[in-house]
C-alpha cells in the first residue's frame, strides 16, 4: 500500500473507520455504565444474522442488519424493562437464535460465503460510498441525541430509580439508547465484524472509566482511546499486512488491560497489596 | 391502601393523613411495606385499593404534579459509589425536570444552596467516588432538597453512615420540618426521637400509629407486642 498519497479506498476506510469509532466511544460510555455491554454483543450478533439474510435476500446487507439489531435491542429492552426475564437472559437466548440463523442464511447462500465472512471479520477496506454516508449519518444522529438529551440519558444511566421518581420518562431515554445502540452496532459491523464490535463498543469506554473522576472526562478518554486505537490498528495493519479489524480491537483490548493493571485508581494494585500484606502477616 | 404484588398482599389497611409541615418516621422489619409506602406516594407502586392524595393531587393521574414537588432520597445501596460523576453532576440531577435543555442559572443557584445545606460546598468539584459513604449520602440528600420539594421522601438514610452524618442529617431534617413535610423510613430510634411528629409502624399492615411520646411509652415490637 502507498503512503505518500491516499487512495480514495484508503480515505474512505480511515474516515469511516473515525467515524465509527467516534460514535462507538460515545455510546460505549452510556452502555457501560448502564452495565449494558452484553446488549452491545447480543445486538452485534442480529446484526450479524440480519446482514446474512439480506445477502441471501440481495439486499443491501446493511438494511438488515439495521432491522434486526433493532428488533433485538427492543425486545431485549422491554423484556428488561419489564422484569419478567432478566436483561441478560433475554439477550443471551436471542444471542444463540441470532448466531444459528445467521448460521443459517450463510448455508443456504452459495457463493457467498467469502463475503459472509466479512461480516464476522469485518471488511474496513471495502466499505463503499453508501457505508460511508449511513456512517456519517449515524455520526451526526449520535452525537445530537447525545448532546440534546443528555441529562436525561446521565439520569437513566446514574439513577433509574430517582430518574423515575423525577418523572422523567424513562421509557423514551430507555428505548432511545437502545436504538442508539442498534444504530452504532450496525456500522462498526461493517468496519470491524460482528465477534470484534464487543471491543470497540466496550473496550475505550471500560478504559476510560478507569481513569476518569468526571462523565465528561470519560467521554473524552473514550473518543481518544477508540479514535487512537482505529489509527493505530489500520496504519499497523497496512504496514504488516494483517486485519486492521482485529488490530483494532486487540489495541483497545490492550489499552484497556493496561489502564486496568495501572490506573489511578488502582483497583487491582490495591487488591494485591492487600494480599501481599495478609500473606506476609501470616 | 391495600398493594399487593403477584396476588400477595405486601401492604394492607394503611390509613394515614399528615399535615404540613410536618415529619413521619416509618419503622419496621425488612419486607414491611415501608419503601413499598413511599413509591406508593410517588406514584410509582398502583394500590389495589384505597385513595391517595398528595397535596391534594392524585399520584396516578397527576404524577408529573407530584413529583415535581416532592424530593425522593432512594436507598444508597441502589446507586454505584464509583461512578464518574462530580458532586456538582449529581446535585444538579435533582433540577431535572425534562430529560433535555442545559441547566439554567437558577439551577446552578439551588444546587449550590442545597449544597449548602447539607454543608457539603466545599466539594462541589470533587468526584462522588472519593467521598466516604456518609458524605454521598449528604450529597444525595441535598440533589433531593435542590428540588425545592414540599415532600421530601427518604429511604433509610442512615444505613450505614458514620455518627457524624447520622448526627448532622438529623439536625438538617430537623431544621427542614418546619418547612417542609419529611416523611422518612428508618430503623434508627434517635433519629425518631430527634424529628417525628408521627410514628408508623408497619409489617405489611400498621402496626402502631402515634406520636413518638407514646410511641416510646408503649414500646411497640414490628408485630404490634407491647
Amino acid at each position: 500500500m502507498e503512503w505518500g498519497v491516499l487512495s480514495p479506498t484508503l480515505l474512505r476506510a480511515l474516515v469511516t473507520s473515525l467515524l465509527v469509532s467516534v460514535s462507538c466511544a460515545v455510546i460505549g460510555v452510556f452502555v457501560v455504565l448502564r452495565g449494558l455491554s452484553f446488549m452491545g454483543a447480543g445486538v452485534a450478533h442480529a446484526a450479524f444474522s440480519g446482514s446474512a439474510m439480506a445477502i441471501l435476500l440481495g439486499v443491501n446487507p446493511l438494511a438488515g442488519a439495521l432491522v434486526f439489531s433493532i428488533l433485538l435491542a427492543v425486545v431485549a429492552g422491554y423484556t428488561g424493562l419489564r422484569g419478567r426475564v432478566k436483561m441478560d437472559v433475554a439477550i443471551g437466548a436471542f444471542f444463540a437464535f441470532s448466531m444459528a440463523l445467521g448460521i443459517l442464511f450463510i448455508s443456504m447462500t452459495p457463493g457467498y460465503v467469502v463475503r459472509a465472512w466479512w461480516l464476522i471479520m469485518g471488511d474496513v477496506l471495502g466499505v463503499s460510498d453508501w457505508d460511508l454516508l449511513f456512517a456519517t449519518y449515524v455520526t451526526v444522529i449520535v452525537l445530537l441525541s447525545v448532546v440534546f438529551f443528555l441529562r436525561g440519558f446521565q439520569l437513566v444511566t446514574f439513577d433509574l430509580e430517582f430518574a423515575l421518581a423525577s418523572g422523567l420518562r424513562v421509557n423514551l431515554y430507555h428505548y432511545l439508547m437502545l436504538l442508539l445502540v442498534a444504530f452504532v452496532v450496525t456500522i462498526a459491523v461493517k468496519c470491524v465484524g460482528a465477534l470484534l464490535v464487543y471491543a470497540v463498543l466496550i473496550a475505550p469506554a471500560a478504559a476510560a472509566r478507569e481513569i476518569s473522576h468526571g462523565f465528561w472526562e470519560m467521554l473524552a478518554y473514550s473518543v481518544a482511546i477508540s479514535v487512537a486505537s482505529t489509527l493505530t490498528g489500520i496504519s499497523l495493519s497496512l504496514t504488516f499486512n494483517v486485519s486492521p479489524s482485529a488490530l483494532i480491537a486487540v489495541i483497545a483490548s490492550l489499552v484497556f488491560l493496561a489502564l486496568i493493571i495501572a490506573s489511578p485508581k488502582k483497583r487491582i494494585c490495591k487488591t494485591c497489596r492487600m494480599y501481599r500484606f495478609r500473606f506476609k502477616r501470616v | 391502601m391495600d398493594v399487593s404484588f403477584n396476588s400477595e398482599n405486601v401492604l394492607s389497611g394503611v390509613s394515614f393523613k399528615l399535615s404540613h409541615p410536618s415529619a413521619m418516621c416509618i419503622m419496621g422489619p425488612n419486607g414491611a411495606g415501608k419503601t413499598t409506602l413511599l413509591k406508593v406516594l410517588l406514584g410509582l407502586i398502583k394500590p389495589l385499593h384505597g385513595l391517595v392524595r398528595v397535596f391534594g393531587f392524585n399520584p396516578f393521574k397527576n404524577p408529573l404534579e407530584v413529583r415535581r414537588i416532592t424530593g425522593y432520597v432512594p436507598q444508597r445501596e441502589l446507586i454505584d459509589p464509583t461512578l464518574p460523576l462530580l458532586v456538582k453532576d449529581v446535585v444538579l440531577m435533582g433540577r431535572i425536570v425534562r430529560g433535555f435543555g442545559r441547566y439554567t442559572e437558577e439551577d446552578y443557584k439551588e444546587a449550590e444552596k442545597a449544597l449548602k445545606m447539607v454543608g457539603m460546598l466545599d466539594f462541589w468539584d470533587e468526584p462522588f467516588s472519593h467521598l466516604s459513604g456518609g458524605q454521598q449520602q449528604r450529597v444525595l440528600i441535598a440533589r433531593a432538597l435542590a428540588r425545592k420539594p414540599k415532600l421530601l421522601l427518604l429511604d433509610e438514610p442512615l444505613a450505614g453512615v458514620d455518627p457524624e452524618t447520622s448526627l448532622h442529617v438529623a439536625k438538617l431534617l430537623r431544621d427542614l420540618k418546619d418547612k417542609v413535610t419529611v416523611v422518612v423510613v428508618t430503623h434508627d430510634q434517635s433519629l425518631v426521637k430527634h424529628i417525628a411528629d408521627v410514628v408508623l409502624v408497619l409489617n405489611k399492615k400498621p402496626v402502631f400509629l402515634g406520636s413518638p411520646i407514646k410511641w416510646l411509652e408503649v414500646g411497640v415490637g414490628w408485630s404490634g407486642e407491647c
